[in-house]
């Protein structure tokens, strides 16, 4: 039997056989929820999904797209935004 | 249509003023000002009620000059090439370890 923590599941199982040909069960963080527009909550381009302590080593442009409100609105809602803003 | 003020709604230039000037055909125009120069759809632009006098397919300097005489903000634009730093005067001044 697992420990006690581990027999939730609140971690997913990754299964891999090691060099000398035993089953192994390692117990690794889920992924979080996909970035979605803040607006429409579609989910965005241009994004990745994965836990903070991967995101740390990858580059920002990979992270959201270079636009006005890139990460945070999809295309759609940025350009009625846009749109709003310049008729003020 | 030539000389209106613009805002770019898609791309990495979304939200940046520019300029028409000169007009491809009914659905695509040249644009300049606080963008690269390029072709743009007609689409992806919000045109304004303001506009400035310039010629047909007028420069990028005459673009600027007529921005600054009607007092909007100039931002810095992407240029086609940046100054290449080679290793070397990265590593100026710099003991390696």
């Amino acid at each position: 039997m697992p420990r006690p923590n581990k027999r939730s599941r609140t971690l997913r199982r990754v299964f891999f056989r090691t060099p000398g040909g035993t089953n192994k069960i390692l117990y690794k963080k889920r992924k979080p929820r996909s970035p979605h527009c803040a607006n429409c909550g579609k989910p965005l381009h241009g994004t990745i999904r994965a836990i903070t302590s991967v995101l740390r080593n990858v580059s920002k442009s990979k992270k959201h797209p270079k636009r006005k409100f890139g990460g945070n609105l999809c295309f759609n809602c940025t350009k009625r935004r846009l749109i709003q803003e310049s008729r003020r | 249509m030539i000389g209106r003020i613009a805002v770019k709604l898609v791309g990495r230039e979304a939200g940046k003023e520019c300029v028409i000037v000169e007009q491809v055909n009914d659905s695509f125009v040249i644009i300049d000002g606080n963008v690269k120069r390029r072709k743009c759809n007609l689409q992806h632009l919000e045109l304004t009620e303001k506009v400035l006098d310039l010629k047909k397919g007028a420069s990028t300097e005459e673009v600027r000059e007529a921005m600054k005489k009607a007092k909007m903000k100039l931002t810095s634009r992407r240029t086609k090439t940046k100054e290449k730093v080679t290793s070397k005067e990265k590593n100026n001044g710099k003991s390696k370890k």
